[in-house]
């Protein structure tokens, strides 16, 4: 009997072993992967001179200065170099190319109607001044003059002269009509058209090219210069989480050859974890599982978006959402899809598993969301959001990412709660519009002082306009991409209003 | 046959269990109704000590509970209510609900829920300069707009009364400092429901007013109940009992003494749509929370009716 109680617990032992090693062997893996180096950028340190490592030795970013096309001359008034909001170049609303007077540097954003994509087609009404539209050769790095009837494709860029200013339509291929576009870019010097018709992050527009890119520099049509490089892995005023603008196309130098495809159509991910069961170390938290599933479920009848995992209790852990540089594994898990739901317990520090896999908090300094691909996360925990603390807390965390929804003060979880923010989120509601309908409805009982709120980045510090605040999920809406370091933030909040 | 003599104890027992549940009790709803049942709030917690910062009310000792009633919203019945926001513009029909788009507003009504909002979304989404927090009005201004509101255009529920009025805000917050811009604010007053003179918490309709008093939004969640009969309900000496048993929900941390400010005996109505047969009679708590390291407030619904169990609803 002794034996049979020795050799249990043994067994037991093993398997808590089993358990820890196969639990811990994702984090030292992944820390493994981020300390292989980079062969074609030294990553620049805050404060330190950023090297490109080019074929002919390293050299420094700020000698990295594109070619002025022929004829270019300087402004007459000392040019102030073009910053996060160079002037505007095309306008989505209205599917517009706007040129400004003299050089521009511009592209179309998508594939355009027959007939309407030749030069001469779109720019035949331009008073150009006798200079040619030119595009740069980057295999044998020279400039080309472009013929009337020459196509004016995505991901090319075309330089082009304006004596005046111009706003000329666009007429772009329907929707079932595009296709994905492809351009080769050769080591060295490159042109390369903004594709979409909303901004994007450089990171992200340039991402099929790995660490092949190493400077990419718009052209400020407004001021007549360059605008400040945006460098792959830059941080500060050359981060490369600074934003690209459709209309535009910027000059990419490449340490490598590659080929950037852009396709049109794209699928969405997400994924749900939730805790209900905190082995005592909380109380455990009542319909976390429905939530969560309920949310999951209904995302899932979206032909547009891909749950990539649901974990519930001890599955859901602290490293899934911490950050690489912190120990976490996010860019395998939450941070490789583009909505993550959390149901949990939380407060101004951050939200908690669980499992002590890890530790049980995930910190709000330890997160740093968008760096892979998440666009927006919605916290189901209380005070993750406190109108005092969330600014300050959770800036940090924004390195590509939209917004956060999550509760000022005492939240609520509700079976039905899930599920509905998902069917609102389809019926094309914003995702603001959609949380705080959701917990309106379901988070009670209380006293009428339980708020919802949401902090979302804000690009031009200008009230008037909600930009990240506005976003629909994909498929459903308009969204607006923010640069990695948003300069601002709008936080709203919502009273769970119809109690007492 | 100890086995057998077993079985068979076992067997009375089950009988006598059987035979001992009130003819009163609700039949079929044992599982919603026995034992209480953890609410989804996220902090609720024991404390040790509650003291009494208010006198004790006093209320009959029988009160009326109320069965729940489904009622499902047609197409003409959404057309209807539009009307009384003045709406006529054709009406688009969704899985789940029924949408009239107009302008400014639009009126959405949910068709299994008669969940209701009416909203102008462009005031009440963005950040709009007409509704910076100099322009909007009064709170007693707001009361009187939104109650002018409701009546004039027929859409005061029976039964409603006035019960609070919130503030929701939206802010500029600067990443390189502190700086804080208030860019809107809204004002809410909420009407609630009644019933044997008795707020039905959950029951209510509100109205968002932004600068100028305009009308951004209104909402109405609203469950309809038929009576059901009386039952005897616990005193508010007993629900203190109750709540010292089933803890307080409060973010304070470590809590260590509450004082109770607000007692009051209500109704409490969950979301049309969720399960919920009966409104009991519900004691709802408030007050101050001292914790270990800091202070705030509390609050708690502690049911009623012991014949119906501790479940909420």
């Amino acid at each position: 009997m002794r034996n049979t109680d020795i050799s249990g617990y043994l067994v037991r032992v093993l398997f808590v072993l089993l358990v820890a090693g196969i639990a811990v062997a994702p984090v030292l893996g992944e820390q493994g992967t981020d300390e292989e180096s980079d062969p074609g950028v030294a990553a620049p340190d805050e404060g330190s001179a950023v090297i490109v490592m080019t074929s002919a030795g390293p050299v420094a970013v700020e000698d990295l200065v594109p070619p002025y096309p022929p004829g270019w001359e300087p402004p007459r008034s000392p040019a102030v170099q073009g910053g996060l909001y160079p002037a505007t170049a095309f306008d989505p609303a209205s599917n517009t190319l706007i040129l400004h007077e003299g050089w521009n540097l511009v592209s179309t954003p998508l594939w355009l109607a027959d007939g309407h994509d030749t030069m001469m087609a779109i720019f035949g009404g331009v008073d150009t001044a006798a200079h040619s539209a030119l595009r740069y050769n980057g295999s044998s790095s020279h400039w080309e003059a472009m013929g009337p009837l020459d196509e004016f494709r995505p991901l090319e860029g075309v330089w082009i002269y304006a004596n005046g200013s111009y706003r000329i339509p666009l007429y772009l291929k329907p929707a079932q009509e595009q296709t994905a576009a492809t351009t080769h870019l050769y080591s060295g010097w490159n042109v390369v058209g903004f594709w979409d018709v909303h901004q994007a992050c450089a990171r992200d527009m340039l991402l099929p090219l790995g660490s092949a890119w190493a400077t990419a520099t718009g052209y400020d049509a407004g001021v007549q210069d360059y605008e400040v490089s945006m460098v792959n892995g830059g941080t500060g005023s050359s981060s490369d989480q600074r934003l690209m603008f459709p209309g535009k196309a910027y000059w990419v130098y490449m340490t490598a050859e590659e080929d950037l495809i852009r396709s049109y159509y794209r699928s969405y991910s997400y994924c749900a974890e939730w805790v209900g069961d905190y082995h005592g170390t909380q109380a455990p938290l009542a319909w976390a599982d429905e939530e969560a599933e309920g949310f999951y479920d209904t995302l899932a009848g979206s032909s547009s978006w891909t749950g990539r995992f649901i974990n519930g209790n001890d599955a859901a852990m602290e490293r899934h959402w911490k950050d690489p540089a912190f120990g976490g594994v996010d860019s395998n898990y939450i941070d490789n899809t583009h909505l993550a739901f959390f149901v949990g317990h939380g407060g101004t520090d951050g939200f908690v598993f669980g499992t002590a896999a890890d530790d049980y908090n995930l910190d709000y300094d330890e997160a740093r969301w968008g760096n892979t691909k998440t666009d927006w996360i919605v916290l189901g925990s209380c005070n993750t959001l406190n109108a005092s603390t969330c600014r300050e807390n959770w800036e940090d965390a924004f390195e590509g990412l939209h917004s956060i929804c999550g509760f000022d003060t005492i939240g609520g979880t509700h079976p039905d709660m899930g599920w509905y923010f998902a069917d609102l989120l389809m019926e094309g509601k914003t995702i603001w519009e959609a949380w705080y309908m959701a917990t309106d409805m379901y988070v009670f009982p209380n006293d009428g002082s339980l708020r919802t709120a949401i902090l979302a980045a804000d690009i031009d510090g200008d009230l008037s306009t909600p930009d990240c605040l506005d976003d629909h999920i994909y498929g459903y809406g308009s969204s607006i991409n923010p640069p990695g370091d948003p300069p601002n933030f709008q936080y709203k909040t919502d009273s769970c209003k119809l109690e007492v | 046959m100890k086995r057998v003599i077993l079985g068979f104890i076992v067997l009375v027992l089950l009988v006598a269990g059987t035979a001992l549940i009130p003819a009163e009790h609700p039949q079929g709803d044992e599982e919603v109704h026995l034992g209480f049942e953890a609410t989804g709030l996220y902090p609720v917690q024991s404390v040790s000590e509650i003291a009494l910062g208010t006198a004790l009310p006093k209320y009959p000792g029988q009160v009326t509970v109320y069965k729940t009633v489904d009622t499902t919203v047609s197409k003409d019945d959404a057309l209807k209510m539009a009307e009384k926001f003045g709406m006529s513009e054709p009406v688009e029909e969704y899985e789940t609900s029924y949408v009239i788009k107009g302008s400014p507003y639009t009126f959405e009504i949910e068709k299994e829920t008669g969940y209701m909002t009416y909203t102008w979304y462009g005031r009440w989404m963005g950040s709009n300069e007409r509704d910076r927090p100099e322009y909007l009005p009064t709170d007693e201004e707001a009361r009187k707009i939104a109650e002018t509101f409701l009546t004039s255009n027929d859409l005061m529920p029976d039964g409603a009364a006035y019960s609070s009025i919130s503030h929701d805000r939206g802010a500029m917050l600067s990443a390189e400092g502190n700086e804080t811009v208030v860019a809107d604010q809204d004002t809410t007053v909420l009407f609630t429901g009644r019933l044997s003179n008795l707020s039905v918490v959950g029951n209510g309709i509100y109205v968002t007013l932004g600068g100028d008093g305009d009308v951004l939004r209104v909402a109405k969640r609203w469950r309809d109940v038929e009576p059901y009969k009386e039952f005897a309900i616990l005193s508010p000496e007993e629900a203190i009992g109750e709540l010292k048993q089933t803890g307080v929900v409060t973010t304070v941390s470590s809590p260590k003494k509450a004082v109770v400010d607000e007692i009051k005996l209500c109704y409490y109505a969950t979301p049309p749509g969720t399960e919920q047969p009966y409104l009991k009679p519900t004691y709802y708590f408030h007050g101050t929370m001292e914790g270990e390291n800091e202070t705030g407030t509390f609050y708690q619904y502690i049911p009623a009716v012991p014949e119906l169990g501790k479940g909420l609803y």
